[in-house]
């Protein structure tokens, strides 16, 4: 079990260590992350220059929504998803098939391989917005809060990953599955709550999203490090994440059952 | 003359290569208008809570949000997919083939590209566009629209000289693919209202990176009653780009040394 666990660490830091090497990419496509975001502060900055409050939102608590959810958007934003089709589709799955590790997990490690270093990136950059922005970015000074809000990030994170992996699982059945991601992505968009806080949408949109696990991923966390939740409410949306954390680990062990009986190993 | 009839040899060729993948093919369609509907719908929202942003109403905004998607996807039709293969074109040294042919380089290489995806994201706009308009007490007359069409287009002028002046970068440094989506990210500004800068961000995104013409403008001159000087300025500034964009390129080429054998 040890010695399993040092391999997966062994493809976690070797992704860390590639990605090194393109460090200057890395803070490139953070920027890309981060012009939008300045185009919805400043329409932020405007709209509250009339108003005081927004749906229960005064400005402070706007501008500290955005910025962290676009933080943590990207932390459990699907990833590799193209590199595990093009696995399925050309046959390279074979290989990974005959080796002592799960594919899963093997995929996860280069799942965070690749987030560790871009969070840092994100760490940096947002770090710089936030002093921009620092009279209306508001700092949480409660460490239970705190606390609970990285335990929420990091569930999500997990979360996010076993999404990403069964959106990656059905190039087992689909010849193409990149458009599929362009779809979902706007749905992601409004479902997780990065494109508005979901508090704000009409009652409806907002009922059917609490049912489904992508708030997990970056509303509620958000939400925790604003305060906006009461402590014993927060206990219970946590153990939803476990919750969904489980039903999608079952999910994806089931598809995968499914898939590889039908993986016809092309090219292998 | 030559142009135009080489031009639709090319439209043809693209329909025919891109609906081979058809699922891919609609799948893009469903996704631009997804995406199109998703900047609507977070206006929509914005707009249950409150009542104008600077001054701009909902059906403002709404106008705006169609006339920055016309713009962005008649640059995309017409010239995206082209201008985008330029940096590998320049790398891999088949840059070769395209000088030696008898037509512009510049011209041959943005335009060799058709994306009829895209043809969607022209049209459907309209609809919320004309919806808005009605809930406007706008009177539109025949000059308005015309003057309109024309800042579009100086819209689409702006984006790709843009877009070239960057691409021709790679005649020096390898990676200019992540300067170019940094590139479209920053065009993603033209969907808001240019009353929520101010100052220098202002002046900035109206003469250094024209950000606010390529929507805002067109936008203006159709529902304000606003004096025909942002028709000048907007259409001289476009002008003025594409010019600098043309020369910058010819100066690029003199640094092109076929890479290959």
């Amino acid at each position: 079990m040890r010695h399993k666990l040092q391999l997966y660490k062994k493809v976690m830091l070797n992704t860390i260590q590639e990605s090194n090497v393109y460090r200057a990419n890395y803070f490139l496509s953070f920027l890309c992350v981060v012009f939008p975001l300045v185009g919805i502060l400043l329409l932020w900055n405007k709209i509250y220059s009339d108003t005081s409050l927004v749906g229960g939102y005064n400005k402070t608590l706007m501008i500290t929504y955005f910025i962290l959810a676009t933080l943590i958007g990207e932390l459990v934003a699907p990833c590799i998803w193209r590199e595990i089709s093009i696995d399925i589709k050309d046959g390279g799955l074979s290989k990974h098939l005959l080796k002592p590790l799960q594919y899963h997990w093997y995929n996860f490690s280069i799942y965070m391989g690749d987030k560790v270093p871009y969070s840092l990136a994100g760490f940096i950059v947002i770090g710089i917005l936030v002093f921009i922005f620092k009279s209306s970015f508001y700092f949480q000074t409660n460490l239970c809060n705190l606390i609970l809000f990285f335990l929420a990030v990091s569930l999500g994170i997990f979360l996010g990953w076993q999404i990403s992996y069964l959106l990656s699982l059905t190039s087992f059945w689909l010849e193409d599955n990149s458009g599929l991601f362009g779809i979902t992505n706007v749905g992601f968009a409004i479902l997780m709550g990065s494109l508005l806080p979901l508090d704000l949408f009409p009652r409806i949109v907002s009922n059917i999203a609490f049912f489904l696990p992508f708030p997990y991923l970056l509303y509620f966390p958000v939400k925790i490090y604003l305060g906006k939740i009461p402590l014993d409410e927060i206990v219970y949306h946590i153990g939803f994440q476990f919750m969904w954390i489980l039903i999608l680990l079952l999910v994806n062990r089931i598809v995968w059952r499914k898939g590889i009986r039908k993986y016809s190993a092309v090219g292998g | 003359m030559k142009y135009i009839k080489f031009y639709f040899n090319i439209m043809k060729r693209e329909i025919c290569s891109q609906t081979e993948y058809r699922i891919s093919f609609w799948l893009d369609i469903i996704g631009n208008l997804l995406s199109f509907l998703l900047v609507l719908f977070f206006f929509e929202v914005i707009y249950l809570h409150i009542e104008s942003i600077g001054g701009w109403t909902k059906y403002e905004v709404i106008i705006l949000v169609c006339l920055s998607q016309i713009v962005d996807s008649l640059y995309e039709m017409f010239f995206g997919s082209g201008v985008t293969q330029i940096p590998r074109h320049i790398l891999q040294g088949t840059m070769d083939n395209i000088l030696t042919k008898p037509i512009n380089s510049q011209f041959f290489l943005s335009i060799r590209k058709f994306r009829w995806q895209e043809l969607g994201g022209t049209i459907y706009p309209i609809i919320p566009l004309v919806y808005a308009l009605n809930h406007l007490p706008v009177n539109i007359s025949f000059i308005k629209v015309v003057c309109t069409c024309i800042l579009i287009i100086s819209g689409v002028i702006i984006r790709y000289s843009f877009a070239i002046t960057l691409v021709t970068t790679s005649f020096w440094f390898v990676k200019s693919e992540a300067l170019y989506s940094l590139y479209q990210e920053l065009f993603t500004l033209t969907r808001y209202p240019a009353s929520i800068y101010k100052g220098a961000t202002k002046l900035i995104f109206t003469f250094v990176i024209p950000v606010i013409i390529v929507a805002n403008f067109p936008a203006m001159i159709l529902i304000r009653s606003t004096t025909f000087l942002h028709f000048f300025l907007g259409l001289s500034i476009s002008i003025f780009f594409f010019f600098i964009s043309c020369q910058f390129w010819r100066f690029g080429k003199k640094h092109y040394t076929s890479t290959s054998s």
